[in-house]
C-alpha cells in the first residue's frame, strides 16, 4: 500500500519535480540527487500528511528545500564537474539537428538568465511558470506569504525582461507570431 | 524595454524545462531506496568521483538497515539547533558557576583576615619628625581578678595597652577573666574602629586635642594615645596632632558626632569587625586547658616520689602559662569589643593631606582632572555593564535559537 503510494507520487510528480529542480539548480546531476533526497525525505515524513490539504505543493516544498540545501551546502564548496554543464542532457524527442540546435540555444539563454537571478527570485518564477503553481501554492512551497510571492514574481519578471537575451527571444517570438498571423 | 507577458514566460520555461532528459533509473532508484534495498552498486559506481555524495549515500544505506540508528540520526539532525542552544545554556551555566566559585574563593581570605586577632587599634607613632609625646591613657582593660596570675601580660601593637599597669579606679570593669563567667550576654562581639581627619584654624590644634580628651572622659572613655607636633619656628610646616580615644561601644556614635563638630571633617572612615568566632574559640581553648590542669593537679596529689611531683609540676606550670596567655587574649578581645577605637588626626588649615584629592587651582588642570576621571568612570561603567549585557545576549541568543527551531517545526507541521 505504502509502496504504491510512493509510486503514485513518483508517477504523478517525478518528471515535473526533476525538471523544476533542473531549472533551479541549473544541471541534471544535482537535480537528480536533490529530487531523490526530496522524495525519500517526503516518504520518511509521510505521517505528517494528515494535516496537509494538498500534497502537490507539499512535495514541491520538499523538493525546493532539497534544492536550497544543495545550493547552500554542497554546490558552493565543490569544483565544477562535467555533469554540472547545464546543457548536458538537454535533448528533445526530435531528431532534427536544426530543431535541437534552436532548442539548445533557447535553453541556454533561459538557463543563463535564470542563473543570474538570485535564488529567492528564481524559485518562485520556476514554480509559477514551469510547475504552474498558483501564488498561494508557491507561498506554501517556499514558506512565505502570498504577498511576498507576488512581489518576488514581479521583481523576477522585471529582471528577466531587462535581460537583453530574453528580450531578444521575446522579439523573435513576437516576429514568429506575426508571421504566422 | 520589451514587455514579456506571462504566456511567453511560461513557454520559455516550459520549453527549457522539458528539454531536460529524465533519468532512466530515477524513479526506480527512489523506490529501491525507500524499500531499504542495500544493493547500491550502480549508484555508488556512478558517484565514485563524488566523495561527499558517496559518503552520504553509504550512510543512508547503513541507516536504512538499522531503524533505531536511523531514528536517532534523524532526531539529532532535526534537533541540531536545539542541541546547539542547549549547549550554549550549559556553557553559560558552567561559566557562571566557575566565576561564582572563583569569587567565593577570593572573598574567603578577606573574611578570615577581618577577624584576625591582634588587630592594631592604636595608630602607629609618627616618624622622627614627631616632636610630641606619646602618653599612656588610663587602663581601660578589665583587670585580672585575684585568681589570675600576676604576671599575666599581653600587649597591643604600639604598646598602648598593658595588663601590667595598675588598674585605674576610673577604669571600667566590665570584663571577667574566668572563661566560665565571661560575659556571654552579647549576641556577637564587634570590634569597631574609626578614623577621622579634622582641619582646624590657626592655633587650633592644641585646643582641639584638649577638647577630644574631654570628649573621651565625657563619654566614659579614655585616651589611649596622643601625639602633637608643634613645629614652632619651622617655616612652612603647620602644627598637627593625633589622638586615639577608647570610647565605650554604646557611646561611639555620639562621640564620633561630637568629634566631627570640632573642626572641618576632611575624611572619615569607620570599620566594624565581627570577632565572635575568635572569642568563642579562645573560651573553648581555655576550658580545655583548665580541664587538663585539674587532672594534672589531681595526679599531683597522688604523686609520692619527688621525681613524679617535679614532672607533674612542670606540666602544670606549662598549662597555667598557656591558660594565662589565652586569658590575656580574651581580655584584650573583650576590651576591644567593649571599647571602640577612634583615631582623630588634627591638621591646621593649610596642611595638605596626602591622601586627599589634589587641589587644582587652574581651570585647565581641573578640566584635565575631570576628563581623566570621566574616562575612568566610563571604563568602569562599560566593565560593570559588560557582565549583565553578556548574560542578556546569551539569553536573547538562546531565545532566538529556540524560536527559530519552533518556527521551523511549526512550518513543517503545517505543510
Amino acid at each position: 500500500m505504502l509502496e504504491h503510494d510512493l509510486e503514485t507520487w513518483l508517477e504523478e510528480g517525478y518528471v515535473s519535480s526533476f525538471r523544476t529542480a533542473c531549472l533551479i539548480l541549473g544541471n541534471r546531476s544535482d537535480a537528480e540527487e536533490a529530487v531523490q533526497e526530496a522524495y525519500l525525505r517526503a516518504w520518511r515524513f509521510r505521517d505528517s500528511l494528515t494535516s496537509v490539504p494538498s500534497i502537490r505543493p507539499w512535495l514541491y516544498r520538499v523538493v525546493v528545500n532539497s534544492c536550497y540545501s544543495k545550493l547552500r551546502q554542497e554546490i558552493p564548496h565543490r569544483d565544477h564537474r562535467a555533469s554540472d554543464d547545464p546543457l548536458t542532457g538537454i535533448a528533445g524527442p526530435e531528431a532534427n539537428p536544426d530543431t535541437m540546435a534552436e532548442r539548445s540555444e533557447i535553453a541556454e539563454t533561459v538557463l543563463d538568465a535564470l542563473q543570474q537571478l538570485p535564488v529567492s527570485l528564481r524559485v518562485p518564477i520556476v514554480l509559477r511558470y514551469y510547475a504552474d503553481l498558483s501564488e498561494k501554492d508557491i507561498a506554501l512551497a517556499i514558506g512565505r506569504r502570498p504577498g511576498t510571492v507576488k512581489s518576488r514574481l514581479h521583481e523576477a519578471r522585471r529582471r528577466l525582461s531587462e535581460n537583453p537575451n530574453i528580450a531578444a527571444l521575446a522579439d523573435d517570438a513576437e516576429l514568429d507570431q506575426s508571421e504566422e498571423a | 524595454m520589451t514587455v514579456i507577458d506571462d504566456q511567453l514566460f511560461g513557454r520559455l520555461l516550459v520549453e527549457t524545462g522539458d528539454g531536460f532528459e529524465i533519468p532512466e533509473n530515477g524513479m526506480a532508484e527512489i523506490l529501491r531506496r525507500s524499500l531499504g534495498d542495500a544493493s547500491r552498486a550502480e549508484t555508488d559506481a556512478e558517484a565514485e568521483s563524488e566523495t561527499a555524495a558517496e559518503t552520504e549515500a553509504e550512510t543512508e544505506g547503513a541507516t536504512e538497515t538499522n531503524p533505531l540508528l536511523h531514528s536517532v540520526r534523524g532526531t539529532l539532525r532535526s534537533h541540531r539547533l536545539l542541541a546547539v542552544a542547549a549547549s550554549v545554556v550549559v556553557l553559560a551555566v558552567a561559566v557562571a558557576g566557575v566565576s561564582t566559585a572563583l569569587s567565593h574563593h577570593t572573598v574567603g581570605p578577606k573574611a578570615t583576615s577581618s577577624i584576625a586577632l591582634g588587630h592594631a587599634t592604636a595608630p602607629a607613632t609618627h616618624g622622627a619628625a614627631s616632636t610630641g609625646s606619646a602618653e599612656q591613657g588610663p587602663l581601660g582593660v578589665p583587670s585580672a581578678n585575684a585568681a589570675a596570675p600576676k604576671d599575666s601580660t599581653f600587649k597591643v601593637s604600639g604598646g598602648a595597652v598593658s595588663a601590667q599597669a595598675p588598674a585605674s579606679t576610673a577604669a571600667p570593669t566590665t570584663g571577667n577573666t574566668s572563661p566560665a563567667t565571661a560575659p556571654t550576654g552579647k549576641a556577637s562581639y564587634i570590634e569597631q574602629t574609626g578614623t577621622l581627619t579634622l582641619q582646624v584654624g590657626l592655633h587650633g590644634v592644641a585646643p582641639t586635642i584638649s577638647a577630644l580628651r574631654n570628649l573621651a572622659a565625657a563619654n566614659g572613655g579614655y585616651v589611649a594615645n596622643s601625639q602633637t607636633q608643634a613645629n614652632a619656628g619651622v617655616p612652612g610646616v603647620a602644627p598637627s596632632g593625633s589622638i586615639t580615644l577608647q570610647i565605650p561601644e554604646a557611646n561611639f556614635p555620639a562621640a564620633l558626632h561630637s568629634a566631627e563638630a570640632l573642626g572641618k571633617n576632611l575624611q572619615l572612615s569607620t570599620k566594624a569587625t565581627n570577632v565572635t568566632g575568635n572569642y568563642v574559640n579562645l573560651q573553648a581553648q581555655i576550658a580545655a586547658l583548665q580541664t587538663s590542669l585539674t587532672q594534672y593537679e589531681l595526679i599531683m596529689t597522688k604523686a609520692q616520689s619527688i621525681g613524679d611531683i617535679l614532672s607533674v609540676q612542670s606540666q602544670v606550670n606549662a598549662l597555667q602559662t598557656q591558660i594565662q596567655q589565652l586569658q590575656g587574649q580574651l581580655q584584650l578581645l573583650n576590651s576591644e569589643t567593649s571599647y571602640s577605637t577612634l583615631t582623630v588626626q588634627v591638621q591646621q588649615k593649610g596642611v595638605v593631606i596626602h591622601n586627599q584629592t589634589p587641589h587644582h587651582t587652574s581651570g585647565l588642570s581641573r578640566a584635565w582632572h575631570n576628563s581623566v576621571h570621566g574616562f575612568a568612570d566610563g571604563v568602569e561603567g562599560i566593565i560593570s555593564i559588560a557582565g549583565p549585557l553578556l548574560f542578556a545576549l546569551i539569553c536573547i541568543g538562546v531565545l532566538l535559537l529556540a524560536g527559530r527551531v519552533s518556527w521551523r517545526r511549526w512550518q513543517r507541521h503545517n505543510l
